[in-house]
């Protein structure tokens, strides 16, 4: 337990199943805030599933139970809270960039729209900002009003964290965001990465583990349905305390 | 299912390569030792001549560690190892060169009238090897108690060597004559001690390779 930073999730024996296959064993840490915590470990983990919990994507499956707490906050959030409350502060990025298939513009300012913003100034704000700050600007201020579909993938992928971004989240959970990405445009991504963490808390699932090493704080490995390991990244990638943790980053296993 | 084969092999020529220097600098060793006690010129000469290829061993060893770097990014224990290796090659090749150093001054010594030299000798060059011998066993065992054993020895090639200079300085008092043999004698004692502070320079990165502990 890191005392010198402010706990963002704090996650207490969490249990997942889906029917009767555990997916999650007794899941206990904590992700703390302004921080990229990573999330690693072999297909069938349980990282990805793990990364659903947190804003509460496993609702929408069918069969799945889950015991524990997740806390956002000192708020435990399948209890005391809406799942829609719960997803604005928490958003998500996939692996496939998912623009909507309108304009670059529209892309953006969708979600404040639905949340009521209708001033058009308000918005061209909302929406330049937010692709500032995913560092996209400079590449789409002249084509806003064209499709978001005509842009690259790793365009796409960054628009889809200003989309993200204009909903003003708290935590990012990214699942494998640049699995998909040319090596420049996923370098774009981990810079865009490294800079949100100043604001936000971003949580990614990534089966890089030289991502895992070079933009994290914190990893943590999974394994069959385990948190095996836990810590921070560099010591994690230098010094494992467990000897399954060694040997799947050593590339023994996996 | 063990994965990253290649690499496997890789790593483990790794360590074969720096037992195979270690091997030949004990042999260079030995040999500065029997040159030494019996001013034996062209055995010098076969040392000096030898230490190239000790050279040439540090300088592949390092390129490998580079390449191995470079393609694998290696990570915990992997990289430790890899990381230790590029600076314990660069004393263990120290240790040559210091053999070559005293190899240059036996050739010396062995054109000048013989004086007797420092009795500290013997002993220095035993615990000095016995370090070496032992380093290279810590390391290939992980054996961090070796280790710390190896440097905590290193006290005893000092007091010796303290030893071996006020001798000298007395020697030199008494037969100023000698002084070219006996400042010969000091350097030699002085490339002996620095050999013994090398293997404590590869002992000390043991306890990192095994455990991941680095002391500051």
């Amino acid at each position: 337990m890191d005392t010198t930073k402010n706990i963002k999730f704090n996650v207490q024996s969490l249990n997942l199943f889906y029917g009767d296959f555990q997916a999650l064993k007794d899941i206990s840490f904590t992700i703390y805030e302004n921080e990229i915590t990573a999330l690693i470990g072999p297909s069938g983990c349980g990282k990805s599933t793990f990364l659903k919990t947190l804003n509460r994507m496993n609702d929408l499956e069918p069969n799945v139970t889950l015991h524990g707490s997740i806390q956002l906050d000192s708020q435990d959030i399948n209890k005391d809270m809406d799942a829609i409350e719960l997803r604005k502060r928490v958003s998500m990025v996939f692996q496939q960039p998912n623009p909507f298939p309108k304009s670059v513009y529209e892309n953006v300012a969708y979600g404040p729209r639905i949340n009521g913003i209708r001033k058009k100034a308000q918005l061209d704000e909302i929406v330049e900002h937010s692709l500032r700050q995913a560092a996209i600007w400079e590449e789409v201020k002249d084509r806003l009003h064209k499709s978001a579909l005509g842009l690259s993938g790793g365009q796409q992928q960054r628009l889809c964290i200003a989309r993200t971004l204009a909903l003003e989240p708290e935590v990012i959970l990214m699942d494998e965001p640049t699995s998909a990405l040319d090596p420049i445009s996923t370098m774009k991504i981990e810079d865009l990465a490294s800079e949100l963490k100043k604001n936000y808390t971003i949580v990614i699932v990534t089966h890089n583990m030289q991502q895992a090493s070079r933009i994290s704080d914190r990893t943590a490995f999974f394994l069959l349905g385990n948190l095996v390991e836990y810590d921070t990244t560099i010591k994690l990638f230098s010094q494992p305390s467990d000897k399954k943790t060694e040997e799947y980053i050593t590339g023994r296993f996996g | 299912m063990s994965t990253r084969i290649q690499y496997i092999k890789e790593l483990e020529k790794l360590n074969q390569d720096v037992l195979d220097m270690s091997s030949e600098i004990s042999n260079a060793i030995e040999m500065m030792s029997e040159a030494l006690q019996s001013l034996d010129a062209s055995l010098s000469v076969k040392i000096m001549d030898g230490d190239d290829v000790i050279d040439h061993m540090e300088r592949s060893i390092e390129k490998y560690c580079i390449d191995l770097v470079i393609k694998e990014a290696p990570v915990a224990s992997d990289w430790r190892k890899i990381a230790s290796i590029m600076r314990i090659v660069a004393d263990l090749e120290r240790i040559a060169d210091h053999c070559s150093d005293i190899a240059g001054y036996v050739i010396k010594l062995s054109k000048e009238s013989k004086v007797e030299p420092p009795i500290q000798f013997n002993d220095m060059i035993k615990i000095m090897k016995s370090m070496l011998s032992d380093t290279i066993n810590a390391f290939i065992t992980l054996d961090t108690a070796l280790a710390v054993d190896v440097v905590d020895r290193d006290e005893f090639v000092d007091q010796l060597f303290n030893a071996a200079l006020d001798e000298i300085s007395l020697y030199i008092k008494a037969v100023p004559d000698s002084i070219e043999q006996y400042t010969s004698y000091i350097l030699i004692s002085k490339y002996i001690e620095r050999m013994a502070d090398h293997a404590v320079n590869v002992a000390k990165w043991i306890p990192y390779i095994a455990s991941g502990e680095y002391k500051l």
